[in-house]
């Protein structure tokens, strides 16, 4: 399921055409994950942020699994950058019910 | 005005507070051991081109360059030759690529004018080379070297370009910068006046370049949208002035116009009537009776005339006084719908932003609890991206994004754990029905077994008793006398027992052999299916193992994105 739909940016007063929602819906994507990993890695020790990054040849599970272990507010984490990207896109939103 | 030699333009005074490129970008590029833009620049040369030839041509069509006057105004029209344009924008960029003071920030320049519109390529140029003001007099050097005939409007042309271009990317340096430290502001980086001035602010801007880089994503989006909008917008605010009113009132202004003109033709008229009028009253003549209807006649007539074009005037009138209404009546409709949809986004926004808001208090809330500062979380970036790599950072970054594999996964485990339960339960089942076959085979082999033991042991026997006994009542009796036949007949009856005896002692002997084996069959049939299920058992409960550790995954990633999705389209 993606997280950003049309319903969501209709609500906001931004309406777009699939292409534009199909390349915005994938920056979206790719930024918030990256904002993710980064935020994870701002809440790790040094050394476990050095056990992270000796992950980084392993296959996906091993680093699921290792994340999982070692992040205990992952979850929180992931839903606070997704309602910060989501308030970012909502001020842009602002700028055009405002004009 | 310009003449022939023109001089490279004299650099644009940056705005106060402009950092220096090298405050900029010297510093986090060592601290994040990237690559400089000169690497990568010349490594990716092609790409380079491609990415300058869209810029130049979106920017020779939008008339960014050569068209705009900076201060408003008239504008100068392009008389420079595009191709030639474009060629002393390559030799730039063999400049820049050459260059081994060049300088790279972001992920990469290929990437970042992969991401940004075409406009902002330009401040790109700018952001990775570390004189910009060098970068201008190359350009002019470059524009003269490849137009060594360009006459004195070309140049003024290009130098008006050039220096449009200084401002712009000046400007938006700026504004960027200013940009970025209000993204700071939003995302809840607090840093002390000492902090700020300790570390170079382009560190901590690197560090939420994405943020910066999504804003400025979504903005484009935002703007296209706006486009759309107000498109919309003027439609409707021209709803008052459609083709049809303003052809009402034409005919309303041209029926006042017809009756103003024929007003002075029917006062001419008015005038001659009662000067008629009045020389009759003032005569005492012959035939006065019907002078006087000749008067009425014509007063009459021109009464008619007058309020003819009286009731055109009205009847156009109110034509255009009512489709006007209407079209207000419309307009104000369209304008109260929009206010609805309009307080409807704010409302959602809102909702959105504060929700933005508490996510940023948590964020702060998490680093503080855990001690981490302000210093300390971009030492963290910092050492994470040096060590890790950028693609391995982008790499991890994806491994995150885990949210579909893990309930992938969860499922894959889940339908696997319900297959071996399915499949040990079938194998139970069929079990527990060769059971009963067997059960019954055994029961049936028991009697079978009874009975030819009956056989074998009693009836046999007695029959073979009979038939000896028959046998030699016949030897001894007399084939003459009249009992022999019977005696034959007795001992034939006999033979005749005894054969379907031995006959009914094999078929039951056969039936046996025949569900003995069948018996041992279901047997092993039945032994087979109670391993299966034993196997599929353990293999059940190995996958619910993973399952378990797999749903932990799944609730862990999906937790978080669900309650954002729960957010958005409600649970």
């Amino acid at each position: 399921m993606s997280l950003l739909n049309r319903q969501f940016l209709q609500d906001i007063g931004i309406h777009l055409d699939n292409a534009t929602y199909d390349s915005l819906a994938a920056h979206f994507e790719e930024t918030l994950y990256q904002r993710v990993i980064e935020e994870v890695v701002v809440e790790m020790t040094p050394e476990k942020a050095e056990e992270l990054t000796a992950l980084k040849d392993s296959d996906e599970s091993a680093v699921q699994q290792w994340l999982v272990a070692n992040v205990p507010d992952l979850e929180e984490i992931v839903s606070d950058e997704i309602d910060i990207l989501l308030g970012e896109i909502a001020e842009s939103g602002e700028q055009l019910v405002n004009e | 005005m310009a003449n022939q030699n023109l001089p490279p333009p004299a650099p644009v005074q940056p705005p106060e507070k402009k950092p220096t490129v090298n405050e900029r970008y010297l510093d986090h590029d060592s601290i994040l051991g990237r690559k400089s833009g000169a690497e990568i620049v010349h490594e990716s040369s092609d790409a380079i081109k491609k990415a300058y030839e869209t810029y130049l041509t979106e920017a020779l069509n939008n008339g960014a360059i050569l068209n705009l006057n900076p201060q408003g105004g008239n504008t100068t029209p392009a008389t420079i030759d595009a191709t030639k344009l474009k060629d002393a924008y390559w030799r730039v960029c063999q400049e820049i690529a050459s260059d081994p003071n060049a300088k790279k920030s972001g992920d990469g320049i290929i990437s970042d004018m992969q991401d940004l519109p075409a406009s902002s390529y330009a401040s790109l140029v700018v952001a990775n080379y570390p004189h910009p003001e060098s970068f201008l007099t190359m350009m002019h050097e470059a524009f003269t070297a490849s137009n060594p005939n360009a006459d004195v409007t070309q140049k003024q042309d290009f130098a008006k370009g050039l220096d449009h271009m200084a401002q712009l990317l000046y400007s938006s340096r700026y504004q960027d910068y200013e940009q970025q430290r209000h993204d700071m502001d939003l995302l809840g980086v607090e840093a002390s006046q000492e902090e700020h001035e300790a570390h170079n602010h382009e560190v901590i801007i690197d560090m939420l370049g994405q943020n910066y880089k999504v804003r400025r994503g979504v903005h484009e989006f935002a703007m296209k949208a706006r486009d759309k909008r107000s498109s919309a917008w003027t439609s409707l605010r021209n709803k008052g002035s459609s083709p049809k009113k303003a052809y009402l009132e034409a005919r309303m202004k041209s029926a006042e116009e017809k009756l103003r003109w024929k007003q002075s033709e029917l006062a001419a008229k008015q005038r001659s009537i009662d000067q008629s009028q009045k020389k009759l009253d003032s005569s005492n003549g012959w035939f006065s009776g019907l002078r006087q209807s000749r008067i009425d006649a014509r007063q009459d007539k021109l009464d008619r005339k007058n309020q003819k074009y009286q009731d055109k005037v009205d009847i156009r009138t109110d034509a255009y006084k009512t489709h006007v209404a209407k079209m207000d009546g419309r307009k104000q409709e369209a304008l109260d719908k929009a206010q609805v949809h309009r307080e409807r986004y704010l409302s959602h926004i809102n909702n959105y932003k504060e929700q933005q808001e508490v996510a940023i208090a948590n964020r702060a809330l998490r680093c503080e609890l855990k001690g981490v500062g302000f210093k300390e979380r971009q030492e963290r970036l910092a050492a994470f991206h040096a060590h890790a790599g950028p693609e391995e950072v982008k790499r991890l970054a994806r491994v995150s994004h885990i949210e579909d594999s893990a309930k992938r996964k969860a499922d894959r485990l889940r339908n696997r754990h319900q297959s071996s339960i399915d499949s040990a339960i079938g194998h139970d089942t069929r079990a527990t029905q060769l059971d009963g076959q067997i059960s019954a085979n055994v029961a049936t082999i028991s009697q079978l077994r009874g009975k030819i033991d009956q056989m074998q042991q009693s009836l046999v026997p007695k029959a073979e008793q009979r038939l000896d006994a028959a046998t030699i009542a016949l030897a001894d009796s007399d084939p003459t006398q009249h009992d022999y036949a019977a005696l034959e007949t007795r001992r034939e009856s006999a033979a005749r027992f005894v054969a379907q005896l031995q006959i009914r002692t094999h078929d039951a002997e056969n039936a046996l052999r025949k569900l003995q084996s069948r018996t041992s069959k279901l047997t092993t049939e039945r032994d087979q299916l109670r391993r299966r299920a034993g196997q599929e058992r353990t293999a059940a409960a190995d996958t619910y193992n993973k399952l378990v550790d797999a749903d932990r995954t799944e609730r862990t990633y999906t937790g978080g994105t669900q309650r954002a999705i729960h957010k958005i389209q409600g649970p």
